[in-house]
C-alpha cells in the first residue's frame, strides 16, 4: 500500500468519525443507539408495509388467494370511473370535511370571542365545553344514531318542541339529511376544539392595543377585523391544518352513525377503502385505492410539517 | 354619544358611582353573553346528558317515543347486561364478534397499557436525542411526525397481510405493535418539545461532573420534564384507549376491546340493546373524561402537536 493511500484511508476514516461525531462531548456516536429503537419499529411497520401496498396494489390479490399480477388495471378501474366509489367517496370527504371545518371554525371563534373576558375568571366553565372533543368518536357516533334517531331520537322531540307540533324528520334514511347530520356530528364535537385555540390565541392579543384603539373610538368589529384577527392568524391557520387533516380520516363517527348509508351517501374515503378491502375482500383494488388516496391528501400533509417546523411561527410562539 | 346621554340620564336614577357601572347598555351585554353561555352549554351537554341518562333507563324506556328523559325507576340493569353478557357474538364486518364488558375491558387495558408504555420508552429515548444532538436533522423528525398525520386505513391493508403472515391477527402481541407504531410518532414530537425547553447549561454542568449522556438524560432532563411526561403518557393512553379502525381489522373474539365491542351491538342479531351499548359507552369515556381533568393544562398542547400553548 503507497503512502498516499493510507493517507487517504486514514482522512476518510477522519471524515466518517466526525460525521458520526464520536469523540465530540456535544454529539456522542451513542446518539444513534437512542434512536435505534424506533428506527427499526418505523422501517418494520411503516416502510415495508408500504412496499408491500405497492405490491399488492398491482396484483389481484383477494382472500381466496387467486394471487395473479394485474399491472396497473386496479388504479385504471378507479381513475377511468369503471369503479366509481373512490371518486364518490372523495367528493364526500370534500362535501363532509369543507362544510364541518367551515361552521366549525365560524362558531368556535365567535363563542371564543363572546367569552373571551368571562373565561379568564370562569375556567370551570370552559372545561364543561371542553367534554365533547373528549368523547370516543366512536361514542359520539352511538350517541349520535340514537339522536337522530326518527322516532326516539331527541333531535326531532326539540323541533317538534321549538315548531310547536310533531314533526318525524327521517334524518338517517335520507342521502342529503344523512350527511347534514354527519357534519351537525362532527361540528358538535369539534367546535370546542377550535374555540379553545382560538382561546389561547386571544391571550397574546395586546391589552394595550385594543386600550388605544377603544380611545380613539374603534368599534367592536373594527377591534376584531384589525387586531384581534391579525394577531390570531398564527393559531387559526394551525387549527385548519389539524382538524383538515382529522376530518381526512374520518372513519370512527360515520361507522357507527350511518355505516356509510343510505346507500353510499355518507361512505367517506377511509370507509369506502374498509369497505373495498372487508366487504369485497380485493385487497389489491383496496391497496391501490389507498395510495391514491395519500397522494391526494399527502399536500395538505406537506403543508402541516412545514408549518408546524416553520422558524417563524416557533418565534412567535415563544413571544406569544 | 348615546352612551354618555345614556349616563347622564342614569345620573338622575342611580346613586354614586351606580350609574357608571350600570348602564342599560351594560346590563344587556351581560344578559345576552350569559344567554348565549347558557345556550352554548345546552348544546354542548345535553347528549351526554342523555347517554348518561339513557344508561340508567329500564329496558321499556329505551325507545319509548317521544324520548322519555328521566327514567321511570334508576335501574343498573344495563351495566350489569353490558359486564356480564355484553354483545352476543355477532358478526362484525371483518367477522368478529362480542362478549362479556369485563373481557372487553381487561383486552383494552392489557393492550392500552402496554403499548402505551412501550410508545413512552422508544418514543422518550428517540426524543432526547433528536432535541439534544439533532439526531437525522429535521427531515427525520418530520417524517416520524408524518405517520401521525396520515390516514390509518392506507397502512392497514398492507399489514394485514403482513401481519397474517406472522400469525399476528387477533393476538395482543400484534395488536400492541401497531398501537405503539402509531402512538410513537406523537410522543417523539411532544417530548422533543418539553426536552427542547430544558436549559443547555443545566445538562452541561453535569456532564463536566462527570455524569453519562445516559445519566444525564435520566437524573437531570427527565425529572425536569416530568409534568410533560405525564401528560404525553395520559394523551397517549386517552388516544388508544378509544381506536376503533385497527381494532376492528386486527380483532376479533375473544380479544376485542371495548370500541370493538360498541361496534359488535350494531348487528342484525342483537336487536336495539340501546341501554347496555349507552352503559358501555360510559365506560369508554369515563377514563378519558377523570385524565383529561388531570392533564388540562396540556390538552391543548398536545392536540395541536406543540403548535399551540396556553
Amino acid at each position: 500500500m503507497s503512502a498516499a493511500t493510507v493517507n487517504n484511508v486514514a482522512r476518510l476514516r477522519e471524515r466518517i468519525m466526525r460525521k458520526l461525531g464520536r469523540g465530540s462531548v456535544h454529539r456522542p456516536a451513542s446518539r444513534f443507539l437512542y434512536i435505534l429503537p424506533l428506527i427499526i419499529l418505523l422501517l418494520a411497520m411503516t416502510v415495508y408495509p408500504f412496499i408491500w401496498g405497492l405490491v399488492a396494489s398491482v396484483r389481484h390479490y383477494r382472500i381466496t388467494l387467486q394471487d395473479a399480477w394485474v399491472g396497473t388495471s386496479n388504479y385504471e378501474a378507479f381513475l377511468n370511473g369503471q369503479n366509481d366509489a373512490l371518486l364518490n367517496s372523495l367528493v364526500k370527504t370534500a362535501t363532509i370535511g369543507g362544510a364541518a371545518l367551515a361552521l366549525e371554525f365560524l362558531l368556535g371563534s365567535l363563542l371564543a370571542l363572546f367569552f373571551w373576558h368571562s373565561f379568564r375568571t370562569k375556567r370551570f366553565l370552559a372545561t364543561l365545553i371542553l367534554i365533547p372533543m373528549l368523547i370516543a368518536p366512536v361514542v359520539v357516533g352511538i350517541t349520535a344514531r340514537m339522536a337522530f334517531n326518527d322516532s326516539f331520537g331527541f333531535i326531532n322531540q326539540f323541533i317538534s318542541f321549538i315548531v310547536g307540533r310533531n314533526v318525524e324528520i327521517l334524518w338517517l334514511a335520507d342521502t342529503t339529511l344523512a350527511v347534514l347530520a354527519v357534519i351537525i356530528t362532527d361540528v358538535w364535537q369539534w367546535t370546542p376544539f377550535i374555540f379553545l385555540i382560538v382561546l389561547a390565541g386571544l391571550i397574546g392579543v395586546s391589552e394595550s392595543q385594543l386600550e388605544a384603539a377603544r380611545v380613539d373610538g374603534a368599534r367592536w368589529w373594527q377591534q376584531v377585523r384589525y387586531i384581534i384577527l391579525p394577531s390570531l392568524r398564527y393559531v387559526l391557520i394551525v387549527a385548519i391544518v389539524i382538524r383538515g387533516l382529522d376530518l381526512t380520516k374520518l372513519f370512527d363517527t360515520v361507522l357507527m352513525m350511518t355505516f356509510g348509508g343510505p346507500g353510499t351517501a355518507t361512505e367517506v374515503t377511509s370507509l369506502t377503502i374498509y369497505f373495498i378491502a372487508f366487504r369485497a375482500f380485493s385487497f389489491g383494488a383496496a391497496a391501490a385505492a389507498s395510495l391514491l388516496y395519500l397522494v391526494a391528501i399527502s399536500l395538505i400533509v406537506a403543508l402541516a410539517l412545514k408549518l408546524l417546523s416553520s422558524d417563524q411561527f416557533q418565534r412567535r410562539e415563544s413571544i406569544a | 354619544m348615546s352612551a354618555v346621554a345614556a349616563e347622564r340620564a342614569g345620573r338622575t336614577r342611580l346613586p354614586g358611582n351606580w350609574q357608571r357601572r350600570f348602564t342599560r347598555r351594560k346590563i344587556l351585554a351581560f344578559c345576552a353573553r350569559w344567554a348565549l353561555l347558557g345556550l352554548a352549554l345546552f348544546v354542548f351537554l345535553t347528549p351526554v346528558a342523555w347517554l348518561l341518562l339513557l344508561s340508567f333507563r329500564p329496558e321499556a324506556q329505551w325507545t319509548s317515543s317521544p324520548p322519555d328523559w328521566i327514567p321511570n325507576e334508576w335501574t343498573t340493569f344495563s351495566y350489569s347486561h353490558m359486564w356480564n353478557t355484553g354483545a352476543e357474538a355477532g358478526e362484525t364486518a371483518a367477522g368478529g364478534g362480542g362478549g362479556a364488558g369485563k373481557i372487553a375491558l381487561v383486552n383494552s387495558l392489557i393492550i392500552t397499557m402496554s403499548a402505551t408504555a412501550a410508545a413512552m420508552i422508544i418514543g422518550t429515548l428517540a426524543a432526547y436525542s433528536i432535541s439534544k444532538f439533532r439526531t437525522g436533522g429535521k427531515n427525520f423528525a418530520l417524517w416520524v411526525l408524518s405517520i401521525k398525520f396520515l390516514p390509518p386505513i392506507i397502512f392497514t391493508i398492507p399489514l394485514l397481510l403482513i401481519f397474517s403472515d406472522f400469525n399476528l391477527v387477533n393476538t395482543y402481541q400484534g395488536m400492541i405493535l401497531i398501537y405503539t407504531v402509531f402512538s410513537v410518532a406523537f410522543v417523539v414530537w411532544m417530548m422533543k418539545g418539553f426536552f427542547d425547553e430544558v436549559p443547555r447549561d443545566v445538562e452541561e454542568s453535569a456532564r463536566v461532573d462527570g455524569c453519562s449522556w445516559f445519566g444525564t438524560m435520566w437524573r437531570i432532563s427527565l425529572p425536569l420534564v416530568v409534568p410533560g411526561f405525564v401528560a404525553v403518557l395520559l394523551l397517549t393512553f386517552i388516544f388508544l384507549w378509544t381506536e376503533l379502525l385497527f381494532a376492528v381489522i386486527f380483532l376479533s373474539g375473544d380479544k376485542h376491546t371495548i370500541p370493538v365491542e360498541l361496534f359488535a351491538f350494531f348487528t342484525p342479531n342483537q336487536g336495539l340493546k340501546w341501554g347496555p351499548q349507552a352503559a358501555m359507552s360510559v365506560m369508554a369515556i369515563a377514563p378519558v373524561l377523570a385524565f383529561a381533568l388531570v392533564i388540562q393544562k396540556y390538552l391543548i398542547r398536545g392536540m395541536t402537536f406543540g403548535a399551540v400553548r396556553e
